[in-house]
């Protein structure tokens, strides 16, 4: 459901399902603990292959945005296509987790500079 | 279906179908495990003797999987022993088929246990809504309450029957302000369900105790009803979109907060114009600032606010679920034209889907000055 890589001061997860949702908000969850328990403090997710988000796994990522801040870290997000780019306007998701158009080479998130 | 036999997976297919009842066939039981990541069926029939993964092997693998242990599962075998019955039986699978019984009374015992799968299914739902009733548990009103200057409605619709996470609810300060809000505990069911009614607790009385104060600004009671929520282990990490609304009988002011809401939509009467009421809140419960602010207008004769959540917008085109705000926001746009402008939407915005079908409970405000 995710794959990892190192990039430049931060961690790329991809998350690869196409329906980002309440059957698989949790795995996404327990997944991204290890990811950050694993020191990984700074993290872009790669929405790429994303074509919906269903609120359970908004929730999840909220969850996932307040793992790395308590670790001192943050969380962004890339490649949402016009739809989630949409929702994350509406909602006002933008202003916590940090939307890029293209991936930087160092990290600036909303809390994490 | 998981058969190593084509021939009988084929027969069996088309009977099903011809009963109305979709079937899935597999021909491994590792292929079956593959559709069942992208398909959640109502009942798993699987062979026992098939090469590579037997059926008691996949019976085991499905047994440790939290999302499919519980699907009903039925044995097909030739192997009609009696210890292979049994062993099936210990491995939870509701019922075991001779493979020898002619494949239109094996196709009419599926169709039964799919029946009583079903009845067992809407027993459940009854039940628990009916315990939720006697409860007094609901989380929207009966009936919102009747003005001389404005009206007041709304559209709720549960999904698949499901009580969701959508909650409408108003409280009136008893001077001349009454206060609307309608929001969306993110969740799907039950869970979302059982968790409105804590978010709802926490609406009212932070309304109730800013009431009691006089403190009636909408960006300070939706900031109270955060920090509150942030410091609550019980609901740390359950989030909830909130609009609320203040509504000022006096002179038609509205004060408006929202916390990761859909925009309100405003219908300016006067200028056959709709727009959208932005608000800069995060979700209720996200973080401990939640960057609320406080929108403020008049609405004049004819103008009309509507608040939604986002099983509005949400369905599903193509098999495949999508978040639809545009299309949903140039539906709305023809009913405002008409007589009764909820009336219209009331009867049709609920089944004129621009989609095959909605995924999520669904609910709107409706404010109209008249």
């Amino acid at each position: 459901m995710i794959q990892t890589e190192l990039k430049y001061d931060y961690c790329l997860v991809k998350i690869t399902e196409k329906q980002a949702n309440l059957e698989n908000a949790e795995e996404f969850k327990l997944l991204m603990n290890e990811v950050i328990a694993d020191g990984n403090k700074l993290i872009v997710l790669d929405l790429a292959e994303v074509v919906y988000v269903d609120s359970t796994f908004l929730s999840a990522m909220i969850a996932v945005l307040k793992m790395t801040m308590s670790h001192g870290g943050d969380l962004a997000v890339w490649n949402l296509n016009d739809d989630i780019a949409n929702l994350f306007s509406l909602i006002r998701l933008d202003r916590a987790i940090k939307v890029y158009k293209e991936l930087p080479t160092k990290f600036a998130g909303i809390t994490v500079n | 279906m998981v058969d190593d036999d084509v021939v009988i997976l084929t027969m069996m297919s088309r009977l099903l179908k011809s009963k109305g009842i979709d079937a899935f066939p597999a021909s491994s039981a590792v292929q079956a495990l593959e559709l069942l990541k992208k398909q959640i069926p109502d009942l798993i029939l699987s062979d026992f003797v098939m090469p590579d993964m037997d059926g008691f092997k996949f019976r085991q693998i499905l047994l440790k999987d939290p999302q499919l242990r519980d699907i009903p599962f039925v044995f097909l075998t030739s192997q009609n022993d009696n210890s292979n019955a049994a062993k099936a039986l210990e491995m939870m699978a509701i019922d075991y088929i001779d493979k020898n019984t002619p494949i239109n009374l094996v196709v009419n015992k599926l169709v039964n246990i799919l029946i009583s799968i079903q009845k067992q299914h809407e027993q459940s739902l009854y039940e628990i809504g009916a315990a939720a009733k006697a409860l007094n548990l609901r989380s929207v009103p009966d009936n919102l309450p009747r003005f001389s200057d404005f009206r007041l409605e709304y559209l709720h619709q549960t999904f698949e029957n499901y009580l969701g996470g959508d909650f409408v609810d108003f409280i009136e300060t008893g001077n001349g302000q009454t206060f609307l809000f309608i929001g969306d505990v993110m969740g799907k069911k039950w869970g979302a369900w059982f968790f409105s009614f804590n978010f709802l607790s926490y609406i009212r009385s932070a309304i109730r105790f800013c009431i009691f104060e006089a403190e009636l600004s909408t960006q300070a009671i939706v900031s109270k009803i955060n920090r509150v929520l942030n410091h609550d282990p019980v609901l740390q990490n359950v989030l909830s979109t909130l609009s609320l609304i203040l509504i000022d009988h006096k002179n038609g002011k509205i004060t408006y907060t929202g916390a990761g809401d859909m925009p309100l939509l405003l219908f300016k009467s006067n200028e056959r114009k709709l727009t959208e009421v932005r608000s800069g809140g995060l979700l209720l419960g996200a973080l401990p600032e939640g960057m609320f602010d406080q929108q403020e207008f008049i609405m004049e004769k004819g103008d009309i606010l509507l608040a939604f959540t986002d099983g509005m917008t949400d369905c599903k085109v193509n098999g495949e679920a999508k978040t639809n705000y545009l299309g949903f926001v140039d539906r709305l746009r023809k009913y405002f034209d008409e007589e009764d402008p909820f009336e219209e939407m009331k009867e049709k915005l609920m089944d004129d889907h621009i989609c095959e079908s909605v995924i999520d409970d669904r609910s709107l405000l409706y404010i109209e000055k008249l």
